[in-house]
């Protein structure tokens, strides 16, 4: 894959992943050759239905596969040069202590309920950075306060469990930020929480991005918070990236039949009432995912090659790629429908 | 019955839990809900938004008689029915069903699909007779997009958006005038949410249902209502014509709620006004007096602290502020809203 103009260097490029696991109705691929790239300071969003696979991409990424039933059969992960995979897990985790964190959608499970909040983000100066206790102690405090948390030298001293669920979300993300890492993976770090509080977390995140010139990878579901806060969107059905470019042009001008269907199924606020468009059908169970396209069965553009023919991610305009025999048919706009 | 006999009234509903704790240890109470009104009428939705804890899902559950109110009363086609005997009770509430949240938890895991659609027959004997209970669950299966097969099946055996309407067509075995459906899309993902929302807004039309639509999803309520009420801590602070509550909110919290909701295409409308509300919803045991919004509102006067407004007329819908004049007009002071 050719790296797009506009990042010349990226921090992280993730090549044909293929992962799979052992389960009781015997081994299946959860990730079927995924690729993307992320470039420093810039925010890509991963979009896709449950069971996607976009979590198991971000844990190959962070190296938190369960190890005994997970394999990670092909495919390439590079940070910043260095190819991950090639690394033993212990260097991975070296570099995803530090390099990169990673903020869940959970923030109760994320801490460890009976060591004081202040303790957890302080023990991570101790152990990465070799400070002092009270040194230690002292940036743990103004994490808090970078975060948000007001009287943070008081709270430091509380348990997760008397955080409100913003209040934590924020704890998690002083976390995360308090080795300065270069990447933030974000997996729904705000479906848990109401929307007054979603706001307030993905604006901290925000601002904390551009202080930081960090690059994050957000992973959600919700077109409108990643309209709002990312440069770029991989799109990923069946355990592939299917689509992936600037976020304009994804959601103005989709190449991929998928994401014109997802964009369609979302009502649109200036017209109350008019009935959508979903997409047919269901996603494809990961024990049976059909040969060709995996999208075919429910693709209004479906013709015989795509039963047969596995489209392969390929540029289809600067920084736009898309897995779809028929790409440039349905970017022009063709009626997709009229055309099956 | 004339379509014009169902409706559904709440009149200044109150449902109280009890909780245990405080200085004397005394029982005391929590009003989930408090003094609430609403109809709703056959034919028509009335979308409900609200953060979670507000006392959604407690209104529901009352409204369905899973939970007795502890002051108020709730109307049905002319009959109250909160007070009625029980045998009394039983025939006017099988007119009202409720859709759940979560597919997965409000479906028996140990029975088939063909049981859970006929569970309410059982009970109320009568309804349909035993030998075209086959032939009617065959339609009702159809009738919400279902493969007649789906009916030998267990729950696990589904995907999401199956079980979804498996709980639709339990609700709708029972031939209701009106749905509370509490929560009914959340869980679903995006495609599939929009093929429920168009079977909803199906069966609306087809049976001149009405629905009693609860969600926190404001574009999805905005979507599907034709009237909307805004609650906050057990009161609706706000309630109208859908177009006019949401098209020019009057109450501080609903515009708050508007601007927080992420819009999926934000570039493709005039910039928005951005209101970000500080801090969290406070606790239902120990509401804010006076106003319940008043510590997270921006235009808060010292009388907002003394005396709790109630709903009033103010440019087409009913608002519960004492500024509800000025907030329309222009926002009022800018104390803690920060407009981007
Ligand atoms: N630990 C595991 N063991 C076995 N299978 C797994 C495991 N984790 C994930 N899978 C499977 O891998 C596939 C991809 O899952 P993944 O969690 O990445 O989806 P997702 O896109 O993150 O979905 P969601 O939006 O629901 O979070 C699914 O079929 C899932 O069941
Ligand atoms: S390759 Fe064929 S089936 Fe797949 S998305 Fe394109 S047109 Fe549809
Ligand atoms: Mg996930």
């Amino acid at each position: 894959m050719v790296a797009p103009p506009h990042a010349p260097h990226p921090l992280l490029t993730v090549d044909d992943l293929v992962v799979s696991f052992d389960g009781p109705l015997g081994t299946y691929r959860a990730l079927n050759g995924v690729s993307f790239q992320v470039g420093a300071g810039e925010t890509l969003a991963i979009l896709g239905e449950s069971g996607s696979g976009k979590s198991v991409t971000v844990r190959a990424v962070m190296a938190l596969l369960p190890r005994h039933s997970a394999t990670i059969e092909r495919g390439t992960i590079r940070y910043d040069g260095e190819e991950l995979s090639a690394l033993p897990v212990r260097r991975t985790r070296e570099l995803s202590a530090t390099e990169m964190a990673m903020v869940f959608q959970d923030s109760l499970t994320a801490l460890n309920p009976v060591v004081r909040v202040g303790q957890q983000i302080a023990e991570l100066f101790r152990v990465r950075q070799r400070t002092s206790r009270r040194e230690a102690w002292r940036r743990a405090v103004a994490g808090l306060e970078r975060v948000g948390i007001p009287n943070a030298a008081r709270r430091a001293h509380d348990y997760p469990h008397q955080f409100s669920g913003g209040m934590r979300q924020r704890v998690v993300i002083a976390m995360a930020l308090a080795l300065r890492p270069r990447l933030l993976i974000a997996d729904e770090p705000t479906t848990a929480l109401d929307v007054t509080v979603q706001a307030q977390i993905m604006d901290l995140l925000r601002e904390l991005r551009e202080a930081d010139g960090m690059a994050m990878i957000l992973i959600t579901h919700d077109l409108g918070v990643v309209a709002d806060v990312a440069d770029r969107v991989a799109v990923m059905y069946a355990g592939t990236v299917v689509e992936s470019g600037p976020l304009r042009t994804v959601y103005d001008a989709p190449a991929h039949p998928y994401t014109r269907g997802l964009m369609a199924s979302v009502p649109a606020p200036d017209r109350p009432g008019e009935r959508l468009t979903p997409i047919e059908g269901m996603p494809p169970s990961p024990l049976a995912t059909p040969a060709g396209c995996p999208f075919h069965p429910r693709c209004p553009v479906a013709r015989a090659a795509c039963r047969t023919d596995r489209p392969v991610l390929r540029v289809v305009a600067t920084g736009h790629e898309a897995a779809c025999h028929y790409a440039e048919e349905v970017m022009a706009g063709v009626d997709v429908r009229g055309a099956a | 019955m004339s379509t014009s006999e169902a409706r559904l009234e709440v009149r200044q509903l109150r449902v109280s839990y009890p909780v245990r704790g405080g200085l004397l240890r005394r029982a005391a109470e929590v009003h989930a809900v408090e003094r609430l009104s609403l109809t709703v009428t056959a034919g028509r939705t009335l979308g409900l938004v609200g953060e979670s804890g507000c006392g959604k899902s407690t209104l529901a559950r009352a409204i369905v008689g899973l939970r007795r109110p502890t002051g108020g009363e709730i109307w049905y086609a002319g009959e109250r029915v909160d007070d009625a005997d029980a045998a009394r009770r039983r025939r006017l509430t099988t007119q009202i069903q409720m859709v759940y949240q979560d597919p997965y938890s409000s479906l028996n895991p140990r029975k088939k699909v063909s049981f859970i659609v006929t569970e309410g027959w059982r009970v109320h004997r009568g309804q349909v007779p035993r030998d075209q209970w086959t032939d009617r669950t065959a339609e009702l299966l159809a009738r919400v997009g279902l493969a007649a097969e789906l009916a030998d099946r267990y729950p696990h055996q589904l995907s999401g958006g199956q079980r979804q309407r498996v709980g639709i067509a339990r609700a709708l075995a029972m031939s209701p005038r009106i749905l509370v459906c509490d929560e009914p899309v959340s869980a679903l993902d995006v495609s599939v949410q929009a093929q429920t929302l168009n079977l909803l807004a199906d069966l609306r039309a087809e049976l001149g249902l009405g629905y009693l639509f609860i969600a926190h999803d404001l574009s999805v309520v905005r979507h599907i209502s034709d009237d909307l009420a805004v609650m906050y801590l057990g009161r609706i602070v706000e309630t109208g014509p859908a177009a006019t509550v949401y098209g020019a909110p009057a109450h501080p919290y609903t515009r708050a709620l508007i601007s927080a909701a992420p819009v999926p295409r934000p570039w493709a409308s005039p910039p928005a006004e951005r209101i970000l509300l500080t801090g969290e919803v406070p606790s239902p045991a120990s509401p804010p007096s006076g106003c319940r919004f008043r510590t997270r509102c921006g235009l808060a006067q010292p009388r907002c602290a003394e005396v709790e407004p109630e709903l009033r007329t103010v440019a087409g819908r009913e608002v519960a502020c004492h500024y509800a004049e000025s907030s329309l007009a222009d926002g009022g002071p800018p104390v803690t809203a920060v407009t981007r």
